[in-house]
């Protein structure tokens, strides 16, 4: 049972202060672990030297055609584009999961009561492991469209207006977003956290600085710290994957870049 | 005697009247048809076809009257054409036919006795306390703009078609649902919420409206007419769906492949105006996920029609160029540019060779000349803009012609655009791209693509259209070898192809040509690209990027795709001219060009029926005609 996964409910939530303060510097620690992902894909990467491969290649195409440094950008080169098949089918389906929420997710060593070392000196502690580290904003209302009912989980006594929306989504505890809000200093606390959150967003922080932020939200919110600290692990799983471009609406009058 | 004599003067007389009367009268090419029952437009379109007959459409929105136009027959005659007539008469599903005569009217109630359905006018102009704003549903010249220059979709509503029993998807920032103009027409069951993560896509309240977006591009497809609230809907009978999913800090791939292939039988139209950042040096695109979707989508969408999405080109202005956005230069996209009131291209208007067609947006010189729509909270705004403003309104004229034949796949559509997009009066306003005319006399535009969307035209062919045959993908040609770029000269390199001829894959009538190129240089945005067809056709796959600094990545297997080779024939000489255009000489090496061609190996529109003789239409076939017995 020592590997045994397990999804505890929603509900168990005692360490929602925590995670809280961890969303409000999320939107800044995910940008600088792009911006460190991505720079080290940057220095991995050969310079290109003109001239130089100008010189190899003339000679000889076969062998240089491997030397020459890959894309960070790699275009797809599955089946779609290149196919050589008359028809291009998908013969398998990329399949998503209809759950929904955030997870949590507990096992191993931290679940139950289990005593490790050789001598089973050292108890072990709880973990919880989740995503809601992953900055998200306030949730919109949900009023209920023509033919649905409260049952349907949407809003019946709704009032479609700006200040209706506004005073919903104020009585969450959620990401302020700094960019379309004019104020955000309803959240008083966590200001701080906020700015600094926000300073690490267009430059890259030393590994002290998040040490040190790490180290401030660590006082009282043992559990959180104490899995973020004893992996070590700058990139969490989510981050891994490929690098996702920045999405801009296409309206010059709206978007602000 | 007398009384005999006095007979045959009464009969000579009556003849001379009978006579008389029938050779003042005229006969038109027009039937009135009364069908025995109210069978609809899709039975009266196979009467009029079995009897060769073009079916004009119902009489006010009658299920079993209908207007029928003979080709063949003259305009006007003094003669009934009791043949035809009896041809209609002995169809078992019609009651009478009346062959229409012409009468005379003076002025103002001259009707004209030819109209094609395109020219069609409305009786009634929608009551809407916005219509006279949307200068892009009907341009009278507000504004200072063009009259004319305008989507003409009121000769599609005209001909009975608002977007019933369609629904197009804006995927965005949600869509205010609760609106009074929006709520009739809200497809709850379509729409989802992938920010947030529940059925309701209701947008994010922000100080300062961000989110109104999604808002403002569904009421574009499909606000109610003659409510009283805001203006109309290009499709103002069709559904909307809200697919909440720009509204998050961060974007995932999953999130983006997720959103457009949801509900892909429920949902026939995909609106979309984002992409990667139009910042004049990125090079992205949809990533594996994302790309499945829109394939499924394809393939599969709509029942096996393919679900239609349509793409905002992007706001990158002159220094962009979308062939380096993967979404907007997709063969499975339908992407759209926008001209402003005037015909002028945009100034924000980012232009590629993948562009298909063109609507409207802002920019004119006065400030107001924005796109009247809804806005957040039950308002009505003018102000919205961008290409973004552009995407919904094509989204509403392909949900006329999707109401106008639900058989229609994702590539007819694409044909419909091609073939009744009007060049009208766009042009550019710095003088750099010129219209151009391809190999069988489609005109094209590098930044409008074939030109303004026109629904009038285009529900008028899709009430007739027969779907094109199969489509094909032909690998023609590749080289792979490295080649330095002269600094100061192009490099020009050549694939000659039979097109797979004999093969499966053989394609002899272009849809989309892609030109799946690697190259590096010491200035990605110094590069242009051109693709030269066997028969002359020149586009510029890829303009130059000034912000564009790029000395590392180059180009990978980046697919630059071109529209404007429509129809013509793949076979022969293909040329890829590549050049550096800069202030300071650069250096770089091609490394590798594959040519893809995408297309039907049959005659795409043989069993189309000629309307008119000065249609698009009518000239790709007469070229594919004479092609065929060359």
């Amino acid at each position: 049972m020592l590997f045994r996964f397990l999804i505890v409910p929603l509900a168990i939530l005692p360490l929602a202060y925590g995670y809280g303060k961890l969303i409000q510097i999320g939107d800044g620690l995910l940008q600088e672990l792009y911006n460190r992902y991505g720079s080290n894909v940057k220095d991995d990467l050969y310079e290109t030297d003109f001239d130089k491969q100008g010189s190899l290649n003339i000679n000889n195409d076969e062998g240089t055609l491997s030397k020459i440094p890959r894309a960070k950008f790699q275009t797809r080169m599955d089946d779609i584009l290149l196919g050589r098949e008359p028809s291009l089918r998908d013969a398998e389906y990329l399949e998503h999961s209809s759950l929904f929420g955030h997870k949590y997710v507990q096992g191993g060593a931290g679940e139950g009561r289990q005593l490790l070392k050789p001598d089973g000196s050292v108890e072990n502690y709880q973990v919880i492991k989740s995503d809601t580290i992953l900055p998200a904003y306030c949730d919109p209302p949900n009023p209920c469209p023509i033919g649905y009912t409260t049952d349907d989980g949407c809003l019946e006594s709704f009032e479609n207006s700006a200040s209706f929306s506004r005073d919903y989504q104020s009585s969450q505890k959620c990401m302020c977003d700094r960019e379309h809000m004019f104020d955000c200093s309803g959240n008083t606390e966590e200001n701080q956290l906020d700015a600094l959150a926000r300073s690490i967003q267009n430059e890259v922080i030393s590994d002290s600085d998040l040490d040190d932020l790490v180290d401030r939200m660590q006082e009282g919110h043992k559990v959180v710290a104490k899995k973020f600290h004893a992996s070590k692990k700058r990139n969490p799983d989510y981050l891994l994957g490929e690098k996702l471009p920045i999405v801009a609406k296409k309206a010059p009058h709206l978007a602000k870049n | 005697m007398l009384s005999s004599i006095n007979l045959i003067v009464t009969l000579i007389s009556i003849i001379c009247i009978i006579n008389c009367v029938i050779c003042n009268q005229v006969f038109t090419n027009s039937f009135y048809v009364h069908l025995n029952g109210p069978y609809g437009s899709d039975v009266a379109h196979r009467i009029a076809q079995k009897h060769g007959f073009i079916n004009l459409g119902p009489l006010l929105n009658s299920p079993d009257e209908f207007h029928f136009l003979h080709r063949a027959l003259p305009h006007s005659r003094t003669k009934r054409s009791i043949s035809h007539t009896r041809k209609l008469k002995n169809d078992p599903q019609v009651d009478f036919a009346v062959q229409q005569s012409g009468f005379k009217r003076v002025k103002r109630g001259y009707r004209q006795l030819i109209l094609g359905p395109e020219h069609l006018s409305l009786n009634q102009e929608p009551s809407d306390p916005y219509f006279p704003y949307q200068w892009y549903l009907k341009n009278v010249g507000q504004n200072g703009g063009k009259p004319k220059l305008d989507l003409n979709v009121e000769a599609a509503w005209a001909q009975g078609y608002t977007g019933k029993n369609v629904t197009t998807a804006i995927m965005d920032d949600g869509v205010d649902y609760m609106h009074p103009d929006l709520r009739e027409n809200y497809n709850a069951k379509a729409s989802y919420d992938f920010s947030s993560n529940d059925p309701y896509p209701y947008p994010r309240y922000t100080d300062d409206w961000f989110n109104s977006h999604g808002t403002r591009c569904a009421g574009e497809v499909s606000a109610k007419r003659d409510n009283g609230i805001c203006g109309v809907g290009v499709a103002y009978d069709s559904k909307v769906a809200g697919i909440r999913m720009l509204d998050q800090p961060y974007m995932t791939d999953l999130i983006e492949a997720n959103s457009m292939g949801h509900e892909p039988d429920l949902i026939d139209i995909y609106s979309a105006s984002w992409g990667p950042t139009d910042d004049g040096k990125t090079v992205d695109g949809p990533r594996n996920a994302t790309m499945r979707a829109i394939v499924r989508g394809v393939n599969e969408g709509r029942k096996g029609l393919g679900n239609i999405y349509v793409w905002a080109s992007g706001d990158g202005g002159q220094d962009d160029d979308c062939n380096c956005d993967g979404y907007a230069a997709s063969m499975w996209t339908i992407s759209i540019n926008s001209a402003i009131n005037n015909g002028e291209n945009a100034h924000y208007d980012e232009s590629c060779s993948s562009t298909l067609a063109s609507t409207f947006s802002n920019g004119a010189k006065d400030p107001h000349t924005g796109v009247a729509t809804t806005d957040l909270y039950g308002k009505c705004t003018k102000t919205h803009s961008g290409t973004s403003a552009a995407a919904p309104e094509a989204a509403g004229v392909f949900a006329l012609a999707l109401e106008a034949n639900p058989n229609l796949t994702w590539r007819d559509i694409q044909h419909l655009t091609v073939l009744t997009s009007k060049r009208n009066s766009l042009y550019d306003s710095k003088n750099r791209f010129h219209w151009n005319m391809n190999g069988v006399g489609l005109e094209f535009n590098h930044l409008f693509g074939f030109g303004v969307l026109d629904a009038g035209a285009m529900v008028a062919l899709a009430s007739i259209w027969k779907t094109v045959p199969p489509r094909y993908h032909c690998e023609a040609g590749s080289i792979q070898k490295t080649i330095p770029i002269p600094s100061n000269e192009s490099l020009f390199l050549h694939i000659d192809t039979s097109s797979c001829a004999g093969k499966d894959s053989e394609v002899n009538y272009i849809e989309h040509i892609q030109a799946v190129i690697t190259l590096n240089s010491t200035r990605r945005g110094d590069v242009t690209l051109f693709l030269i067809s066997p028969m002359g056709t020149r586009s510029m796959i890829l303009s130059r990027r000034p912000k564009d600094d790029d000395s590392r990545d180059g180009f990978t297997k980046w697919p630059f795709m071109t529209t404007h080779t429509w129809s013509e024939n793949p076979r022969g000489r293909w040329t890829l001219e590549i050049k550096f255009d800069g202030d300071k000489p650069q250096k770089g090496f091609f490394k590798e060009w594959t040519l893809m061609v995408h297309g039907a190996k049959e005659p795409p529109y043989k069993d189309l029926p000629v309307l008119d003789k000065n249609s698009k239409l009518a000239i790709v076939k007469k070229a594919h005609e004479l092609a065929f017995t060359h």
